[in-house]
């Protein structure tokens, strides 16, 4: 195993050793079941339900687990996914100098800007894990309590409105999810990006958060609207157009390109200034 | 194999070390004195490049820090006076992991520094559940994976107890004196360094005020408390032949000057001497005149 490698998997053992980082998981858990619970009450359920049927469509066949999968998605990882990401990638630089193990780590032979990348691959990896275990958990969550059916998706703001039998579902589930893991991606890295800075990690985490809900409300109004192609959220809806009749794959790409150079700059950034700290 | 070079830092403006030229040869057994906010800490995080330097240049090995930081660090082992670990994991685990950003540590390696600190028995338990003194241990275990030949230690048998102070002390002498690493100690207990430490330097308000040997910081005579007939004649006849008075029936003669004399010349002018005692200055208050001289 080369050296990096090991390196990475000590940090990833330090990563998902901890307990708070399974926060996240468990309330990802605990919200995907309260929302299952409150789609199946009468009056929502009848509404989607009403939504499809006025489409075309039988509401039986496709207001199953695939749809329940994905509405829990479009909610949860608004709600809570920044918040887990933030909570974990600003932690991980800004709580190691914190705590003065930074400086134990720093007594090696190993360059800053190898620790620093290091962590930024251990934060990435966390983001695709927390990703997918809310997408697997979603599905199940949504599968035992709706059982196989199609997909059925709308979201209004995105202008998607579909319907996939139950195998192309799937298939349109785990693209979204692929592309879901990227563009959360830029959430983990402002965290991160914040992390490195002279900045306790309480503060990284809420200026994340902070910068994210604020860009995701001025996104949505319409007096920005001629600046959406500025706003991060704009990008990061990307994965909503896995669900498109048609995938567009050239506009997903300008956004994947658009929040690699946001994810890339604030990596740089962040390297910029630890390379250059005092750590005391 | 270290070498600090005209070492300054200054935080926001405040000089936390100014011009600090010290060279410290291989296989030395060097201690680092000073109060608290000295520069002891500022030096010890120029060393290990945790701090850049304003000026001057601080190398180990013949490699700058600055530049070559890795190739500096290679055979450098470091303990902190606080010493952070990964608390939830265990302390095996935090051996390993430390480790391996030094590269390649086999795990009999590990072991070996384990036991050296004798701390087999309880490594894989939580960090958490450690005392001081076990963290202390643990911290010079890892300082010493890979087999480093400088090992730079700061404070580190801060909170202690005797039993553990005892302990810790040996096993740095030991690497000293039987496996010749250079050991660079910082403290603020001056026993400590007495006990450890063949040569010092004392850094007050981030300068440094002494260097040398331990003995040689004696820099003035010997002193003497003297039971005579007659004190004031006898103060006469110190000051005759250089010497002065400290204190009522205490004098200090000059470092040429023997004793002898001074009882031969009282006996010659009619004294009774009734005691000479030599006087041994205390390790602070050689520190504190040291440090005194220095302000003044």
């Amino acid at each position: 195993m080369s050296v990096f490698l090991r390196q990475l998997r000590g940090e990833l053992r330090k990563l998902f050793a901890r307990k708070r980082t399974y926060i996240g998981f468990a309330a990802f858990v605990a919200v995907e079941v309260l929302i299952v619970s409150l789609l199946n009450l009468p009056r929502p359920k009848g509404a989607i339900r009403r939504l499809i049927e006025d489409a075309g469509y039988l509401a039986d066949e496709y207001f199953g687990g695939l749809t329940l999968a994905v509405m829990i998605l479009t909610w949860t990882t608004v709600l809570i996914g920044a918040l887990y990401l933030a909570l974990v990638s600003g932690d991980i630089v800004a709580k190691d100098v914190e705590d003065g193990s930074m400086r134990m780590i720093l007594c090696r032979p190993v360059s800053r800007a190898r620790i620093i990348t290091l962590k930024y691959t251990a934060c990435l990896i966390y983001t695709v894990v927390l990703t997918f275990f809310i997408g697997a958990s979603a599905l199940l969550t949504g599968l035992l309590w709706g059982g196989l059916g199609g997909l059925f998706v709308y979201d209004p703001m995105q202008n998607v409105f579909a319907l996939f039998p139950a195998g192309e579902g799937l298939g349109r589930i785990a693209l979204a999810l692929v592309v879901l893991s990227v563009v959360q991606l830029s959430v983990s890295s402002l965290g991160f990006g914040l992390s490195c800075l002279r900045i306790k990690p309480a503060a990284a985490t809420v200026i994340t958060l902070s910068y994210f809900f604020l860009d995701s409300i001025f996104q949505r109004l319409p007096y920005f609207e001629s600046l959406q192609p500025w706003f991060v959220t704009t990008h990061m809806s990307a994965w909503i157009h896995c669900f498109d009749a048609h995938i567009p794959w050239t506009w997903i790409g300008q956004d994947f390109l658009y929040l690699l150079a946001f994810d890339a700059t604030l990596f740089l950034v962040g390297l910029a200034v630890f390379e250059r700290r005092d750590l005391k | 194999m270290i070498r600090l070079e005209h070492l300054s830092k200054t935080f926001r403006g405040r000089p936390a070390l100014s011009d600090l030229t010290l060279e410290i040869p291989r296989g030395a057994m060097f201690g680092l004195l000073g109060h608290n906010g000295a520069g002891k800490s500022t030096t010890f995080g120029l060393l290990l490049g945790h701090i850049r330097a304003t000026t001057g240049t601080a190398s180990i090995n013949g490699f700058d820090v600055r530049t070559h930081r890795a190739e500096a660090l290679r055979k450098v082992g470091a303990v902190f006076e606080a010493p952070a670990f990964y608390d939830y994991l265990s302390g095996w685990e935090n051996l390993r992991i430390l480790a391996s950003y030094s590269g390649s540590a086999p795990d009999e390696e590990l072991h070996a520094a384990v036991q050296r600190v004798r701390l087999t028995a309880r490594i894989h338990d939580p960090v958490q559940v450690y005392s001081h003194g076990m963290r202390q241990r643990l911290a010079l275990a890892q300082a010493l994976v890979p087999r480093p030949d400088v090992l730079l230690l700061d404070e580190p048998t801060d909170g202690l107890d005797p039993a553990g102070i005892h302990e810790i002390r040996e096993v740095i002498l030991d690497l000293n004196r039987r496996e010749g690493m250079t050991v660079l100690l910082s403290s603020h207990l001056l026993s400590e360094v007495e006990a450890m430490c063949d040569e010092i330097a004392i850094l007050h308000q981030g300068r440094l005020s002494y260097t040398g040997r331990w003995a040689d910081l004696e820099r003035s005579g010997p002193r003497f408390r003297l039971a005579v007939s007659d004190w004031p004649a006898a103060e006469t006849l110190v000051a005759r032949m250089g010497g002065r008075v400290v204190a009522e029936n205490t004098i200090e003669l000059p470092p040429d000057r023997d004793v002898a004399e001074l009882v031969a010349a009282l006996v010659a002018a009619g004294q009774k001497v009734r005691a000479v005692e030599p006087l041994r200055r205390t390790l602070e208050q050689l520190y504190l005149e040291t440090i005194g001289s220095e302000t003044a």
